[in-house]
């Protein structure tokens, strides 16, 4: 309080605010609730040793407990809290919103304590995706995007760690050296699919956005030339088949102006010719024409984002495209780069490269703002 | 609101249910005993177990994924569920010679009884044992753990004593 009417005094000095507005701000402050108060940091303290006395009861007697009674205080507890939150759902978002989170916790313990009790044989991405299935039903009730990363985050890694992932690994073996580089293009369908009705549901659905687009990203800053591999004939007809039908589908249902659509078309020609020249050998042995390329796809959706404004997604596929630049540099004058004259070359090409950019991005801002202002 | 009842109870209803299978299947077993050996390590979710091998005293006769095996002697191992026994139990073999697989690999303990058990295991002398309760299609899960014929819990009160 007392820096808050320091920093008003400096204000009214500023004649930034009138004395009034210096007091009414002061009174304002003064009747809020502070969640730092003293009288909280004793409340919280004395919550907290509460809890961890309890905590440390029940684990000093952990073996000593029947376990009949550990999986019955469990659910007790679990279903207090699932009672608790339908009651405060329209009384108090905040709190339904915490005891939300409390229940998928106890989820996790409920899990566990199963396994404990049940001497159950389980590798943990098992307990993990378990727990990704148990928790869905709460994504619809949840406001909180944060709690939809949490689950899409612990789902994905649970799959990573999965025998399900490398079932998927050899669904694309038939693709050879144009497998990663079909995935991006399938990752890409699916965030351009996604991207329009994000909102809809953004708990879950702002997430796997995100993830489809780090999907499509990742394979285009891969290097492919040392691993080539031959893809079976079928899977270039099948790309080439599957590209034309996503570019009609593309035209006909997505919600995007024709511009946006034009560039879109060009990603999806471009994605099939990679897919279909990457299976030549002489191609994906080139470096510099595997780099032009990726890197092409790379330019295009940085188009996408700007064409659509999405400021966050042109910043980061810009940075992406950036680093994508940078990394060659490195490795092309990798050795240069030892030498004095080098690092002169290195350090005139990042300023140029930055200031290249703050006169880039001060060109293409009114066109972002002036959708952040509509 | 029914839908936001329905989308909350769903967890929890789910989570009852699989607790209930869990007691239902242990319940409905037959309860046999077979040889066990171990190591130690941590778990990421449900604190310290033992990791136990049961030893069913027979070598797999070929790669057989499912094998089955019947607990009446002489044991050995074959491709379908054996007729006119009565208790067998289903797993895996992987090689030709190798150890029946059953699936089970832990075995949940406190934490200050887990050393003197894992040094139990380690020792020849000492003869453990892992009550199963195996249910009519041949799953075994794991009940008890006995060391010298005596439950493991009562075994490390005695020591405690001692």
């Amino acid at each position: 309080m007392a820096s808050l009417a320091k920093r008003t005094r400096q204000w009214v000095a500023e004649k930034l605010i009138t004395p009034e507005q210096a007091s009414a701000l002061l009174e304002y402050e003064k009747k809020r609730f502070s969640l730092f108060s003293l009288t909280n940091v004793f409340l919280f303290l004395g919550v907290f040793a509460l809890g961890c006395g309890v905590c440390a009861l029940v684990a000093a007697n952990w073996q000593d407990i029947p376990d009949a009674v550990k999986l019955g205080v469990l659910y007790l507890l679990t279903a207090g809290t699932t009672a608790a939150a339908e009651r405060q759902r329209t009384k108090n978002p905040a709190a339904f919103e915490l005891l939300l989170t409390c229940y998928m916790l106890l989820l996790f313990a409920v899990i566990g304590l199963n396994g404990q009790i049940f001497h159950l044989v389980s590798d943990s991405w098992k307990a993990f995706m378990f727990w990704s299935f148990l928790a869905f039903p709460l994504l619809f009730l949840t406001q909180k995007i944060a709690l939809g990363w949490l689950w899409s985050v612990i789902l994905l890694c649970s799959f990573a760690a999965s025998p399900y992932a490398d079932d998927v690994v050899k669904a694309f073996r038939p693709f050879g050296t144009s497998g990663p580089l079909f995935f991006s293009f399938l990752s890409y369908a699916v965030f351009l699919t996604i991207l329009p009705v994000r909102e809809t549901k953004p708990v879950f659905l702002r997430p796997l956005c995100f993830f489809a687009l780090v999907g499509a990203v990742v394979p285009l800053v891969l290097p492919y030339y040392p691993y080539h591999k031959d893809p079976e004939p079928w899977t270039l007809v099948f790309v080439s088949v599957y590209g034309a039908a996503f570019a009609f589908g593309m035209h006909k249902m997505m919600p995007f102006d024709a511009k946006t659509k034009k560039l879109l078309t060009g990603s999806i020609v471009l994605y099939i010719l990679s897919v279909l020249f990457f299976s030549e050998r002489a191609f994906a042995n080139n470096a510099f024409l595997t780099f032009a390329v990726q890197f092409a796809q790379i330019l295009l959706i940085v188009g996408f984002a700007c064409y659509i404004k999405e400021r966050r997604m042109f910043n980061t596929m810009a940075f992406v495209a950036a680093s994508a630049i940078l990394f060659r540099f490195l490795n092309m004058f990798e050795t240069l780069i030892k030498t004095g004259f080098g690092l002169i070359l290195t350090g005139v090409v990042l300023i140029l490269a930055a200031k290249m950019w703050i006169v880039f991005m001060k060109k293409m801002s009114p066109r972002f703002d002036k959708e952040d202002a509509s | 609101m029914r839908k936001t009842a329905f989308l909350l109870w769903l967890p929890l209803a789910v989570s009852v249910l699989w607790t209930g299978s869990l007691i239902y299947e242990r319940s409905r077993g037959v309860l046999t005993e077979v040889g066990v050996e171990g190591f130690d390590p941590r778990d990421l979710l449900a604190g310290r177990y033992l990791r136990i091998r049961t030893n069913y005293e027979v070598e797999c006769s070929e790669k057989l994924l499912p094998a089955y095996i019947c607990l009446s002697t002489p044991r050995k191992t074959v491709t379908k569920a054996p007729n006119g026994c009565s208790v067998f139990v289903k797993g895996r073999c992987y090689v030709k010679g190798g150890r029946f697989d059953d699936g089970i690999a832990r075995f949940y303990v406190s934490e200050d009884k887990a050393r003197p058990l894992e040094r139990a295991l380690a020792d020849k002398d000492v003869k453990a044992t892992l009550v199963i309760s195996v249910s009519k299609d041949g799953r075994a899960v794991p009940v008890d753990l006995k060391i010298n014929g005596t439950p493991w819990k009562e075994w490390a009160e005695k020591g405690k004593r001692k």
